[in-house]
Order: structure tokens, then sequence, then C-alpha cells
């Protein structure tokens, strides 16, 4: 330490004790200020070790299965004669993508038009929305799996089928969909709804034809997240779907699902489904990442336009 | 004092027998190797209040900021050239930067008090961080700057209250008191008064004149009747060809602002440009 | 007519299909938007009733056995499941707060400049993991490692109240813990993060100014200014794990026994919902409901929570 700091300097006497008292203590609490940051980026490697044994495990399993019979064949069952035959999952991938269509096709009309609704009005109804949007988003999605099968299995009497399941998933996507459509229309700037209203346009054709194409691209983000969120999720169909083997896919079959194959396969006796479970996660992740990317991409593009 | 530091229209300010509270010697502040300020020579005198003025993107508050090393944390800064305080190089290996900001003090444009802190907090907060105790001690050296910063009359009554309840200016003066606490023998003031009032402004102006009988103030300010009013020494940056900022002129203030030697000192102080 | 200029000042924005606006200006798109407003609105409330009606011959016949009680069938005890639910996603909280915390802050304050977005990014991609991977993870691979590693090693640290290596079976209640805090970890961080890079620059640089090291900085003047938020961010991953089924499911096997050994089975109201609704007659599945509505009531009582905390970090920041 330099004798910059003497306290000759100091000339008055409460001067002359602070700054006593303050370099005493100065190296250890430099110390302990570092030995705490060094927790810190120990924590940060903690953090990144089983998200990094997770990534790893999912894909280093998971790509040996990924052959074409995975994707073209039906589920066969392994028995003691043949261990590892276990066919594919076309049944569950046709299954996902049926609840993706239908439940897309549920929720983003009614997600996008409320959405827009509460963006573009300040009123007790836009506020009840938006609490009720906020409130959906935080519930368990095992609680709509819950409300599916006793909606539209027992009480319209469908029983176990993809409209059901993929009714739980639009519940799960409608409020994803209301807010982030909302933030996307709040984000048009003013001024360019008022140049349309300037120009003698009514409300409703700015809001269409200026408003909507401006936030589109954020609306369109919003949408693919929810959708790939609804693809990943085993609760809301676990007891709405009924499960398949077959190809089916109308709305009134009952059907299965990616997640659900996981769920069943990791539990199973058989090596071969346990391992098969992790082709189908990464399968499942893919297409997660890839939904994320296209937003991210959606989201820069929108930015760098504005 | 060395004068032969001085270069181009720089002269010493200081007449021999005033007290150098720092020097600057060549000092340049780059970001990723652009450089934002150079050129900067000058002596700093003690209980003297000096002005940093010239246009927006001169450098004024990117070297105020290399005065109390508050650049070393910013990713790609260099700071070069010699900067001492009372003769010794505050870039110096064996310099502590957390001491050498209890010697130096700031106050920022906006008024910063801690929002977490009461008025009280706030003004010990500088003392705790750097290991004080001791409640008599503490007591005596919030009421001590709450007094020099012109607000314990004020506050005295409510010190436990949050201190965002305390109007601008008195929440600028909080900041004052709260970095003259650590009793440091130089205050750096970045525009002190840019977010406040006329009327909270001149109070803090009236302040700074009572201040600097125990503390050397050194100001950026964008507003040249401040500069005029309250400092004694002025030195006077603008933006070179290259966009950085550099040393025009150092001088009183009284010559800087009526007897220019740079004809660039003059037109910006008539309010030609800028 | 009412006047609709009167309204403007409330709102920056133009009323379009309000009930107040001109009637000339109201059209076929006012009447689409409330078909979809009033279609969400009937939705969302038919989800609570039909969850709460379906479980009310449960609430009317044996509320207090639903709550207190133990034992499934006959009369339906949901203690395991509401324990099993606080002990798990309680862990899960406490790991994740610890390792989070630190982790945000590394990245916010530690960590080169250029590494932090691609690590902000890598954050938000594994908040998008779908829950059964983490799920799939926590049986195949961390289960037979813990087992094998993890339990003789909090043995052998003397904690031998969670329970024998031997006796554990692989699914445990510690093991669903910890699959949830990996799996929470990235929405608290995420959350943490955004929370203290938003605490203004000036109120850091003053406390540098003051002599403060750069751990008092952060201990002093960024959490402080954060805490709020950060609260938040702890409730909302807090509401995410109380909700969490099939990461769970699959990993804590369920057994609906009051279990205080970590390393032992046990159950949570959402796994066991999951679980036990295959084999379950009408009577059983009303039970489920009625757990369905305590599972409701705690995560929305937790996510109402955090999000009262992060606004209020907002209007903290906004004044700040």
């Amino acid at each position: 330490m330099t004798d910059l700091f003497n306290p000759v300097v100091a000339n008055d006497a409460l001067r002359a004790e602070i700054q006593a008292i303050s370099h005493r203590g100065r190296r250890a609490r430099l110390l302990r200020s570092r030995i705490i940051i060094a927790l810190c980026v120990i924590a940060l490697l903690i953090a990144v070790i089983p998200l990094a044994a997770l990534s790893w495990e999912i894909i280093a399993k998971g790509l040996p299965v990924l052959k074409a019979s995975f994707f073209t064949q039906l589920p066969l069952s392994p028995n003691l004669a043949l261990p590892n035959q276990t066919g594919g999952v076309s049944n569950a991938i046709i299954g996902s993508l049926a609840l993706v269509f239908y439940s897309s096709l549920m929720s983003v009309p009614v997600g996008v038009l409320t959405g827009i609704y509460t963006a573009e009005n300040e009123n007790r109804t836009a506020s009840a929305i938006r609490l009720m949007a906020q409130t959906m988003a935080g519930a368990p999605s095992i609680l709509m799996g819950l409300f599916a099968f006793a909606l539209i299995c027992q009480q319209l009497g469908f029983g176990y089928s993809a409209l059901a399941g993929s009714f739980a998933l639009a519940v799960l996507m409608i409020p994803v969909i209301v807010v982030a459509t909302e933030i996307a229309v709040r984000n048009v700037p003013q001024s360019l709804r008022e140049a349309g209203l300037a120009l003698g346009a009514r409300p409703h054709t700015v809001s269409l034809k200026i408003v909507l194409p401006t936030a589109l691209s954020g609306i369109v983000t919003g949408c693919i997240l929810a959708i790939s969120r609804a693809v990943g999720e085993a609760a809301p169909v676990l007891f709405t779907i009924g499960g398949a083997t077959l190809l089916n896919w109308k709305p009134a079959d009952p059907v299965s699902a990616l997640p659900i194959s996981i769920y069943i396969d990791a539990k199973s006796q058989w090596p071969s489904l346990r391992a098969m479970v992790f082709g189908i996660a990464l399968v499942l992740l893919f297409v997660v990442f890839i939904a994320s990317f296209t937003a991210r991409f959606l989201v820069g593009r929108q930015q760098r336009k504005s | 004092m060395t004068d032969d530091l001085t270069t181009k229209t720089t002269t010493s300010a200081t007449s021999s027998g005033v007290k150098v509270a720092m020097q600057l010697q060549d000092v340049a502040v780059s970001f990723n190797g652009r450089t934002a300020v150079r050129d900067a020579t000058f002596n700093v005198a003690a209980n003297r209040v000096t002005s940093m003025i010239g246009p927006s993107g001169s450098g004024k508050t990117t070297l105020l900021r290399a005065l109390n090393r508050l650049h070393d944390l910013t990713p790609g800064a260099k700071v070069t050239g010699k900067i001492l305080l009372e003769g010794v190089d505050i870039y110096g290996p064996n310099i502590t930067v957390t001491e050498l900001r209890t010697r130096v003090g700031m106050v920022f444009q906006r008024p910063n008090p801690f929002p977490t802190m009461t008025i009280y907090e706030n003004a010990v907060s500088g003392l705790r961080f750097n290991g004080v105790k001791k409640k008599s001690l503490l007591d005596e050296a919030a009421e001590e700057s709450l007094r020099a910063a012109a607000l314990w009359e004020s506050v005295e009554s409510r010190l436990n209250v949050a201190a965002s309840n305390l109007s601008g200016g008195e929440q600028q003066r909080l900041c004052i008191a709260r970095a003259l606490a650590l009793k440091p023998e130089v205050l750096l003031m970045d525009e002190p008064t840019s977010a406040l009032d006329p009327i909270a402004t001149l109070r803090i102006e009236e302040l700074m004149s009572t201040l600097k009988q125990q503390v050397t103030i050194i100001i950026v300010t964008h507003n040249m009747q401040q500069a005029s009013r309250i400092s004694d020494d002025c030195a006077f940056l603008l933006m070179g060809e290259d966009r950085a900022g550099e040393l025009i002129e150092f001088n009183t203030t009284e010559k800087i602002f009526n007897s220019p030697i740079d004809s660039r000192t003059l037109d910006y102080t008539l309010g030609r440009f800028g | 007519m009412t006047n609709s200029s009167a309204q403007l000042p409330r709102s920056r924005r133009f009323v379009v299909g309000g009930s107040k606006s001109p009637a000339t200006e109201r059209s076929w798109y006012s009447y689409v938007l409330a078909i979809a407003w009033i279609l969400f609105l009937g939705v969302s409330a038919l989800f609570f009733w039909s969850i709460i009606s379906k479980s009310l011959p449960i609430w009317q016949k044996q509320a207090g056995t639903m709550i207190t009680g133990t034992g499934w069938g006959g009369p339906y005890g949901g203690l395991p499941m509401i324990l099993g639910t606080l002990q798990t996603s309680l862990l899960a909280l406490v790991l994740a707060v610890v390792v989070g915390l630190g982790t945000a802050i590394a990245i916010v304050f530690l960590i080169p400049a250029r590494l932090r977005l691609i690590t902000a990014t890598i954050v938000e991609l594994l908040a998008a993991i779908p829950s059964i991977v983490y799920g799939v993870w926590g049986l195949l691979v961390l289960a037979p490692w813990m087992l094998t590693h993890f339990y003789p090693f909090l043995n052998s640290l003397g904690l031998t109240f969670l329970g024998s290596p031997d006796l554990a079976s692989g699914p445990s209640i510690l093991l669903a813990s910890i699959v949830l805090a990996v799996m929470i970890l990235p929405v608290f961080v995420s959350i943490t993060r955004e929370v203290i890079s938003a605490v203004p620059q000036d109120l850091i640089e003053a406390s540098l100014s003051l002599g403060a090291t750069r751990w008092q900085v952060i201990a002093k003047t960024v959490l402080p200014t954060a805490r709020v938020g950060i609260m938040g961010a702890a409730f909302l991953a807090l509401a995410r794990a109380t909700g969490e089924t099939v990461a769970v499911a699959l990993t804590i096997g369920t057994v609906s026994n009051v279990q205080w050994h970590l390393f032992y089975p046990g159950t949570t109201i959402a796994s066991w919902i999951a679980t036990a609704f295959g084999e379950s007659s009408s009577v059983d599945i009303q039970a489920l409901m009625a757990l369905g509505v305590l599972l409701m009531v705690i995560s929305l009582g937790v996510s109402l929570l955090s999000r009262w905390f992060i606004s209020r970090q907002r209007k903290l920041l906004a004044k700040v």
C-alpha cells in the first residue's frame, strides 16, 4: 500500500478518524468482495452443469434413435423374442400435428382478436380480460386437462379425442396469444394511427389496414411461442386424447402425442423403449428451439425495422 | 508549482503559493481504441472551483470520470497520461481504487439517492461502505455533512424517512452530503444542476461557493453562465476534427470569459456555436 | 350521444368498438372482436366453474379429510399431496434461488459483455424446454447416478435423516426437487437478470464513487433496489414448480404417503392427478377435481403474488 493516503493531509480530527478506519479494513473488504464474486461465478458454473448435461444426454442418446423407421413406423411392443422391436412414433407425430392444428384453429383467432381488443380499449371489460388472461397464463397445465376432460369428454360426450386434447391445449395457448398480441399492438406507434385517422379513415380501417400489418410479426411471434409450448405439453393431453397406436387424426378420434409417448415409454421395463424416449425428446427439443429462433428472428427484424 | 507542464495555449491558472489538488498531464481517454478526449493538461487548484465547459461531445464528462477512475469497470476504456492527486499518480500500481474514490467524491447529473435507504442511511452510506460502524462517528459525520450541504435544518426531524420523499433539489443536496461525509479532498460534479429547477440550481450554486473552503470542486457544466458565476478556474474543451474532444484552453474563469487566448474559446463563450 | 373525446385523456389509444364510441363507428369489426373476447371470458369462466362444480360433492361430504387426511379411496385424503407439493417446490425454490441469484449476478456484472447476450439467450431457450424432457432426464439419467453416488455422498456428510440409499429406489422427493430446481432455474435467472440489469447505472456509479467494493455495490445497492422484482421472480418460479406435473410424476414415484425422508418416493397434487386418473372411478375423479381446486388455489395465489411483486418493482424503478 502506498503512502499516498497519508493522514498528514487530514486537517481535521473527524477526517483523520474516518480515513484511518477506512484504511484499516480495506484489504479485508476487497478480499471478501473477491471471494463472494468468485462464488457467484461458481454458481454460474453449477447452473450450467445440469443444463449442459441434460442437453448433451438428450442429443447423444437421441441421435442414434432417429432412423427413418422412427418417423414412419407405428409403435410395436418389444417381447422376449424381439426385445429391440420398438417400431416408430408415426402415430404420435401425426397425433401431435393434428393436436397443434386443431388447437391453433381454436386459439389463434380468439387469442389474437381478444388481444387486439384489450390493446385498443381502456375500459373495465379490457382490464377484466387482461386480469383473466394473466390468471389463466399462470394456471397449471394439468388443470386444462381436467377442464377438457370434464367439459369435452364427459359433458359434451366426445370421450377421449383429438378434439378434447386440442381444446385443453387451446385453453393453454389463448392467454399466451392474448398477452403477446396486446403487447405487439400497443407497440405500434401512436403517430401511425393518428396519420390514418387524419386521412379520414375509420378506426376499424386504421386498425385492420395500418395497425395489424405493423404488429403482425409480434403477433406471429406470440403464436409461434404458444404453439411450441403446446407441442411439448404432456399434462393437458394426458387423459384427454386417449392414446392411439394407429395413424388417427380426425377430431373425434383418440390420438397419440409425442410428449405422451415419452411419458409412457420412459416408465417402460424395456431398455429399447427407454432408449427411444431420448429420440422423441430430441425431436421436441428441436421443434422448440426452431420455434424460439424463428421468434427471435422475427422480433429482431421488427426491431431493426422500427 | 510546475508551469513547464503547460502546453499549447494552456497557462497555469495558479499563481505560486496556491496549493494544487490535482494535476492532469496529457490525459487522454479512449474506448476500444477510439479516443474520446485527449490533450488534457492543467492543474486543479485546491479550495477553488474548477469548471469544465464545452459543447456536448467535447469529452468533459469523460474526462471528469477519469479523475476517480470510474472508467475502470468499462470494458475497453483506457486512460493514458498522468493524473496526480496530492502529487501521486492515481493510476499508479499501488493505488487501491476504492480508497482513491473516498478521497475524490462524485455527484451525478441526476439526483440519485439510494432509493431503498433513508435520508440518514444515504448520508452515512459511504462511511458504511468503508467500514465505519461506530454510531457516534456516523452521527457526527452525518450531521456535519448534512449541515455542509445546507440540508440539516430541513431534514433534522425526519432523518429516518425514505430519501425519495425529498424534492429534487434536496435529493441532490443529499447526494452532495453523501459524498462529503467521507471527507474527500476533491469533489467531482457532473452537471449537478441539469435536472433541477432554477431555484434549486441557485441553491446548489450558493452551496458550492461555501463548500470550496473545505473541498476542491471540479464541475462539468454545459451552462456557461453557471461556469462564469461559480468557478474560479475554467477548462474549455472542444470536439476536434476526428470527433475526439480536446482541451483548448485552461485559465482563470475571468480570463476565459473576458480575454481568452484562443479565438474558439471566444466564439463559444459568446454563444456563437455550441 | 356521449362525447368520445371526453374519454381520450384516459387512454393514449383511440377507442374501437367500445360501447361508448359513436354509433356510426360501430361496425362488423367491433362485433367480431366482441365475439372473441366473450368466447375467451366464457371459456375461462367455464374453466373455473367446471373444475369446482365437479369437485363439489367431495367438498360437501369430506372437506376436512380432503385437506388433512391421508389415504386415497374411502375418504380421500389430500395431505400427502399437499405436503409433497410444498416439500418439492420449496426445496426446488431454495436450490434455484441460491444458484440462480449468483448466476444472474455473474451474467450481469461479471462475465465479459460479449458473452452476456449469448448466455441470456441460452437461459431463455432452456426456459422453453418442455418439462417432460426434464422429467426424462431426471428419471433415466439423474436417478441412477443419484442412487449410486449422490445419496451415499449425502449420507457420508451425516445427513442420514434423509433416508438410506439401500432402501431408496431411484424416484424420490429429493430427485423430483432437484429436477424441479433445474427446471425453474432458467425462469428465475431470466427474470432476475432483467430486474437487476434494470437497476439504474448511476446508482451503481454512485456507490462506486463512495469507495464501495464490487460486492458492496451488488449487496448494498443492486440487490436492495431489485429486491421486490427478485421476490417476483422467485414466486413465479415457485408457481411453475407447484403446478408442474409430468416432470414430477416421472421422478417422485407417486406414493401417497406423508414422507419426510427425502430419499424415498412421495407425491404432489399435480403428479397424483396425472398418475391416479387412469384407474379412477367417477367418484375418484371428483376427488381428483377437488385436488385440482387445491392446486388452483395454491398456484394462482403464488402467481398473483409474483405478478404483484413484479409490477411493484416496475413502479419502484419508474420512480428511481
